[in-house]
Protein backbone atom coordinates (compact mmCIF):
# COMPACT_ATOMS: atom_id res chain seq x y z
CA UNK A 1 0.00 0.00 0.00
CA UNK A 2 1.37 3.55 -1.41
CA UNK A 3 2.73 5.65 1.92
CA UNK A 4 0.11 8.32 0.68
CA UNK A 5 -2.57 5.85 1.27
CA UNK A 6 -1.55 5.08 4.36
CA UNK A 7 -1.15 8.54 5.75
CA UNK A 8 -4.40 9.01 4.47
CA UNK A 9 -6.47 6.55 5.89
CA UNK A 10 -4.64 7.49 9.15
CA UNK A 11 -5.96 10.99 9.25
CA UNK A 12 -9.13 9.73 8.22
CA UNK A 13 -9.26 7.35 11.00
CA UNK A 14 -8.02 10.55 14.09
CA UNK A 15 -10.69 13.27 12.14
CA UNK A 16 -13.93 10.64 12.65
CA UNK A 17 -12.56 9.48 16.03
CA UNK A 18 -12.34 13.18 17.15
CA UNK A 19 -15.68 13.70 15.49
CA UNK A 20 -16.99 11.14 17.67
CA UNK A 21 -17.99 9.10 14.80
CA UNK A 22 -18.77 5.02 15.94
CA UNK A 23 -17.02 5.75 19.47
CA UNK A 24 -19.03 3.61 22.36
CA UNK A 25 -19.01 6.72 24.59
CA UNK A 26 -21.22 9.18 22.25
CA UNK A 27 -23.67 11.24 24.44
CA UNK A 28 -26.28 8.72 22.84
CA UNK A 29 -27.52 8.67 26.13
CA UNK A 30 -28.63 12.21 26.93
CA UNK A 31 -32.12 13.52 27.74
CA UNK A 32 -32.29 14.89 24.16
CA UNK A 33 -31.70 11.92 22.79
CA UNK A 34 -33.70 9.34 25.06
CA UNK A 35 -36.86 10.95 23.83
CA UNK A 36 -37.26 12.57 27.65
CA UNK A 37 -38.13 15.96 26.66
CA UNK A 38 -36.48 18.06 29.26
CA UNK A 39 -38.55 21.74 28.10
CA UNK A 40 -41.91 20.16 28.54
CA UNK A 41 -43.56 21.77 31.72
CA UNK A 42 -46.02 19.98 34.19
CA UNK A 43 -49.47 21.62 33.90
CA UNK A 44 -50.01 23.81 37.11
CA UNK A 45 -53.33 24.65 39.08
CA UNK A 46 -53.83 28.10 39.12
CA UNK A 47 -56.45 29.66 41.59
CA UNK A 48 -57.56 33.30 40.58
CA UNK A 49 -59.27 35.30 43.68
CA UNK A 50 -60.44 38.63 42.03
CA UNK A 51 -62.40 41.19 43.39
CA UNK A 52 -64.42 44.40 42.01
CA UNK A 53 -65.69 47.56 43.98
CA UNK A 54 -64.08 46.47 47.01
CA UNK A 55 -65.16 49.90 48.99
CA UNK A 56 -68.62 48.90 50.85
CA UNK A 57 -69.95 48.83 54.22
CA UNK A 58 -66.80 48.27 56.51
CA UNK A 59 -68.92 45.73 58.48
CA UNK A 60 -67.94 42.44 57.57
CA UNK A 61 -71.51 40.95 55.84
CA UNK A 62 -73.29 43.51 57.48
CA UNK B 1 -56.85 34.86 50.61
CA UNK B 2 -54.35 32.89 53.31
CA UNK B 3 -56.08 29.64 53.31
CA UNK B 4 -56.75 29.89 49.48
CA UNK B 5 -52.69 30.42 49.32
CA UNK B 6 -51.75 27.37 51.48
CA UNK B 7 -53.90 25.07 49.65
CA UNK B 8 -53.12 26.25 45.39
CA UNK B 9 -50.53 25.33 43.64
CA UNK B 10 -50.31 28.79 42.38
CA UNK B 11 -52.70 31.82 43.88
CA UNK B 12 -53.87 35.49 41.81
CA UNK B 13 -54.93 38.02 43.36
CA UNK B 14 -56.24 40.60 41.07
CA UNK B 15 -58.80 43.77 41.66
CA UNK B 16 -60.35 45.16 38.37
CA UNK B 17 -60.09 48.58 40.04
CA UNK B 18 -62.75 50.95 41.26
CA UNK B 19 -61.58 49.67 45.01
CA UNK B 20 -60.10 52.75 46.69
CA UNK B 21 -63.39 55.13 47.10
CA UNK B 22 -66.93 55.15 47.26
CA UNK B 23 -68.87 56.22 44.01
CA UNK B 24 -71.17 58.98 44.69
CA UNK B 25 -70.33 59.52 47.88
CA UNK B 26 -67.76 62.55 48.79
CA UNK B 27 -64.14 61.07 48.94
CA UNK B 28 -62.61 59.22 51.84
CA UNK B 29 -60.43 61.58 54.04
CA UNK B 30 -57.55 59.37 53.15
CA UNK B 31 -57.86 59.39 49.50
CA UNK B 32 -57.98 55.53 49.42
CA UNK B 33 -54.93 55.21 51.33
CA UNK B 34 -56.43 52.60 54.18
CA UNK B 35 -57.85 50.49 50.92
CA UNK B 36 -54.16 50.33 49.03
CA UNK B 37 -52.68 49.72 52.58
CA UNK B 38 -55.32 46.98 52.78
CA UNK B 39 -54.66 45.08 49.40
CA UNK B 40 -51.00 45.89 49.96
CA UNK B 41 -51.22 43.54 53.11
CA UNK B 42 -53.14 41.08 51.46
CA UNK B 43 -50.34 41.36 48.70
CA UNK B 44 -52.65 42.04 45.82
CA UNK B 45 -50.48 40.63 43.05
CA UNK B 46 -52.51 43.51 40.36
CA UNK B 47 -55.03 45.81 39.97
CA UNK B 48 -56.49 47.50 37.09
CA UNK B 49 -57.43 51.04 37.66
CA UNK B 50 -60.92 52.19 37.17
CA UNK B 51 -62.41 55.88 36.92
CA UNK B 52 -63.06 55.93 40.94
CA UNK B 53 -58.72 55.53 41.39
CA UNK B 54 -58.88 58.80 38.55
CA UNK B 55 -61.17 60.84 40.14
CA UNK B 56 -58.96 61.12 43.57
CA UNK B 57 -56.85 63.41 41.32
CA UNK B 58 -53.24 63.53 40.18
CA UNK B 59 -51.67 64.32 43.48
CA UNK B 60 -53.47 61.36 45.30
CA UNK B 61 -53.40 58.72 42.74
CA UNK B 62 -49.83 59.66 42.27
CA UNK B 63 -49.08 59.07 46.44
CA UNK B 64 -51.39 55.47 46.25
CA UNK B 65 -48.85 54.71 43.31
CA UNK B 66 -46.15 55.12 44.96
CA UNK B 67 -47.80 53.21 48.43
CA UNK B 68 -48.98 50.63 46.36
CA UNK B 69 -46.17 47.88 45.97
CA UNK B 70 -47.99 46.08 43.55
CA UNK B 71 -48.84 47.34 40.03
CA UNK B 72 -51.62 49.27 39.06
CA UNK B 73 -52.50 48.84 35.57
CA UNK B 74 -53.85 50.74 33.02
CA UNK B 75 -52.62 50.04 29.46
CA UNK B 76 -55.02 53.31 27.82
CA UNK B 77 -54.71 56.13 30.28
CA UNK B 78 -51.99 58.11 29.77
CA UNK B 79 -51.05 61.49 32.03
CA UNK B 80 -52.33 64.39 29.74
CA UNK B 81 -49.44 66.07 31.21
CA UNK B 82 -46.21 64.31 28.99
CA UNK B 83 -48.51 61.25 27.71
CA UNK B 84 -46.71 58.83 30.04
CA UNK B 85 -48.21 55.75 31.50
CA UNK B 86 -50.88 56.50 34.52
CA UNK B 87 -49.64 53.62 36.13
CA UNK B 88 -48.32 50.07 34.34
CA UNK B 89 -49.55 48.72 30.90
CA UNK B 90 -49.14 45.35 32.03
CA UNK B 91 -47.35 43.15 34.12
CA UNK B 92 -45.54 40.18 34.36
CA UNK B 93 -45.86 37.99 36.90
CA UNK B 94 -44.43 34.29 37.74
CA UNK B 95 -46.85 31.72 38.22
CA UNK B 96 -44.53 28.21 38.80
CA UNK B 97 -42.44 27.63 35.53
CA UNK B 98 -45.08 29.90 33.95
CA UNK B 99 -45.64 33.53 33.18
CA UNK B 100 -48.65 35.19 32.85
CA UNK B 101 -49.16 38.65 31.34
CA UNK B 102 -51.65 40.43 33.13
CA UNK B 103 -53.12 43.83 30.87
CA UNK B 104 -55.17 46.33 32.45
CA UNK B 105 -57.84 48.85 30.61
CA UNK B 106 -59.51 51.25 32.60
CA UNK B 107 -63.53 52.48 31.62
CA UNK B 108 -63.79 56.00 30.31
CA UNK B 109 -66.31 57.39 32.68
CA UNK B 110 -66.93 60.18 29.76
CA UNK B 111 -66.88 63.10 31.92
CA UNK B 112 -63.68 65.69 32.08
CA UNK B 113 -61.01 64.40 33.57
CA UNK B 114 -58.54 67.01 32.54
CA UNK B 115 -55.14 65.13 34.04
CA UNK B 116 -56.10 62.22 31.93
CA UNK B 117 -55.81 61.38 28.21
CA UNK B 118 -57.81 57.91 27.20
CA UNK B 119 -57.21 55.52 24.18
CA UNK B 120 -59.41 53.28 22.74
CA UNK B 121 -59.31 50.23 24.34
CA UNK B 122 -59.72 48.16 20.89
CA UNK B 123 -56.51 50.04 19.40
CA UNK B 124 -54.39 49.43 22.37
CA UNK B 125 -54.90 46.30 22.79
CA UNK B 126 -54.41 45.24 18.94
CA UNK B 127 -50.83 46.59 19.42
CA UNK B 128 -49.89 45.32 22.44
CA UNK B 129 -51.59 41.76 22.83
CA UNK B 130 -49.10 40.63 20.78
CA UNK B 131 -45.96 41.85 22.58
CA UNK B 132 -47.39 40.99 25.52
CA UNK B 133 -48.02 37.05 24.25
CA UNK B 134 -44.40 36.90 23.10
CA UNK B 135 -42.62 37.73 26.40
CA UNK B 136 -45.25 35.30 28.42
CA UNK B 137 -47.71 31.98 28.49
CA UNK B 138 -50.36 33.28 29.59
CA UNK B 139 -52.67 36.62 28.55
CA UNK B 140 -55.02 37.83 30.94
CA UNK B 141 -56.93 41.04 30.79
CA UNK B 142 -57.79 43.42 34.13
CA UNK B 143 -60.29 45.88 33.81
CA UNK B 144 -63.14 47.99 35.14
CA UNK B 145 -64.76 47.77 31.49
CA UNK B 146 -68.33 46.03 31.39
CA UNK B 147 -68.42 42.78 30.69
CA UNK B 148 -69.92 42.10 27.48
CA UNK B 149 -67.57 45.15 26.48
CA UNK B 150 -64.49 43.36 27.90
CA UNK B 151 -65.50 39.70 25.93
CA UNK B 152 -66.12 41.70 22.90
CA UNK B 153 -62.41 43.16 22.82
CA UNK B 154 -60.89 39.88 23.83
CA UNK B 155 -62.75 38.33 21.08
CA UNK B 156 -61.41 41.10 18.82
CA UNK B 157 -58.09 41.21 19.96
CA UNK B 158 -57.44 37.37 19.73
CA UNK B 159 -54.20 35.88 21.90
CA UNK B 160 -56.18 36.90 25.48
CA UNK B 161 -56.61 33.30 27.81
CA UNK B 162 -58.36 35.39 30.96
CA UNK B 163 -60.57 38.44 31.32
CA UNK B 164 -61.36 39.32 35.05
CA UNK B 165 -64.60 42.19 34.41
CA UNK B 166 -66.53 43.80 35.96
CA UNK B 167 -70.18 45.39 35.53
CA UNK B 168 -72.01 42.52 34.29
CA UNK B 169 -75.47 43.25 33.54
CA UNK B 170 -76.42 39.97 35.58
CA UNK B 171 -73.85 37.97 38.14
CA UNK B 172 -72.69 34.72 35.95
CA UNK B 173 -72.34 31.61 38.39
CA UNK B 174 -69.78 30.26 35.87
CA UNK B 175 -67.25 31.29 34.14
CA UNK B 176 -67.74 31.79 30.39
CA UNK B 177 -65.95 31.90 27.32
CA UNK B 178 -66.18 33.87 24.81
CA UNK B 179 -67.92 33.12 21.13
CA UNK B 180 -65.00 33.47 18.85
CA UNK B 181 -61.75 33.56 20.96
CA UNK B 182 -62.52 31.34 23.41
CA UNK B 183 -61.22 33.45 26.10
CA UNK B 184 -62.29 32.66 29.64
CA UNK B 185 -64.53 35.54 31.08
CA UNK B 186 -65.20 35.75 34.72
CA UNK B 187 -66.20 38.75 37.08
CA UNK B 188 -66.47 39.18 40.86
CA UNK B 189 -69.86 40.46 42.21
CA UNK B 190 -72.65 43.75 40.46
CA UNK B 191 -71.79 46.45 42.53
CA UNK B 192 -74.30 48.35 44.60
CA UNK B 193 -73.35 51.88 46.62
CA UNK B 194 -73.09 50.67 50.25
CA UNK B 195 -73.34 46.69 48.87
CA UNK B 196 -70.22 46.11 47.55
CA UNK B 197 -67.09 43.93 48.76
CA UNK B 198 -68.74 41.35 50.00
CA UNK B 199 -68.16 38.74 47.51
CA UNK B 200 -65.00 37.27 45.75
CA UNK B 201 -64.57 35.21 42.70
CA UNK B 202 -62.90 32.16 42.86
CA UNK B 203 -60.85 30.57 39.67
CA UNK B 204 -59.75 27.39 39.37
CA UNK B 205 -58.21 26.65 36.36
CA UNK B 206 -55.27 24.19 34.96
CA UNK B 207 -52.67 25.94 33.24
CA UNK B 208 -51.42 23.75 30.27
CA UNK B 209 -47.84 23.06 28.95
CA UNK B 210 -48.49 25.40 26.09
CA UNK B 211 -49.73 28.31 28.86
CA UNK B 212 -53.37 27.73 27.74
CA UNK B 213 -56.40 27.45 30.09
CA UNK B 214 -58.43 24.50 31.13
CA UNK B 215 -61.07 22.80 33.46
CA UNK B 216 -62.15 25.77 34.57
CA UNK B 217 -64.25 26.07 37.73
CA UNK B 218 -65.70 29.11 39.16
CA UNK B 219 -67.58 30.11 41.91
CA UNK B 220 -68.38 33.40 43.48
CA UNK B 221 -67.60 33.70 47.58
CA UNK B 222 -69.84 35.68 50.34
CA UNK B 223 -67.58 37.18 52.41
CA UNK B 224 -69.80 36.01 55.49
CA UNK B 225 -69.54 36.10 59.08
CA UNK B 226 -68.25 32.26 58.50
CA UNK B 227 -64.81 33.92 58.07
CA UNK B 228 -63.20 35.13 60.68
CA UNK B 229 -61.33 38.58 60.41
CA UNK B 230 -57.66 38.58 60.14
CA UNK B 231 -56.12 40.08 63.31
CA UNK B 232 -53.03 41.87 61.21
CA UNK B 233 -56.39 43.63 58.88
CA UNK B 234 -58.41 44.32 61.91
CA UNK B 235 -55.21 46.34 63.47
CA UNK B 236 -54.40 48.01 60.44
CA UNK B 237 -58.00 49.40 59.75
CA UNK B 238 -57.97 50.53 63.89
CA UNK B 239 -55.31 52.34 62.80
CA UNK B 240 -57.17 54.21 60.27
CA UNK B 241 -60.46 54.87 62.75
CA UNK B 242 -62.69 52.27 60.44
Amino acid sequence: MPIRTIVGMTVLAACLLLAGCGSASSDSGSPADSGIEAGVRPELELVVLHTNDNWGETEPCG
Amino acid sequence: VEEQREQAEHLLLLDTGDALIEEGSSQSAAMGEEVVAGMRLMAYDAMAIGPLELGLGAEALRQRLDEAGFPMLSANVLWSADRSYVGEAYTVLEAGPYRIGVIGLTRDPGVGLADYVFLEPDGVLAELVPQVEAQVDTVVLLTNLPYRSAAQLADAASGIDLVVAALPRQLPDHAVRTSRAGSLIVTAEQPFPGHTGRRVGKLSVMVQSDGALSGEAWESVALGPDIADDPAMSDLLAAYGE
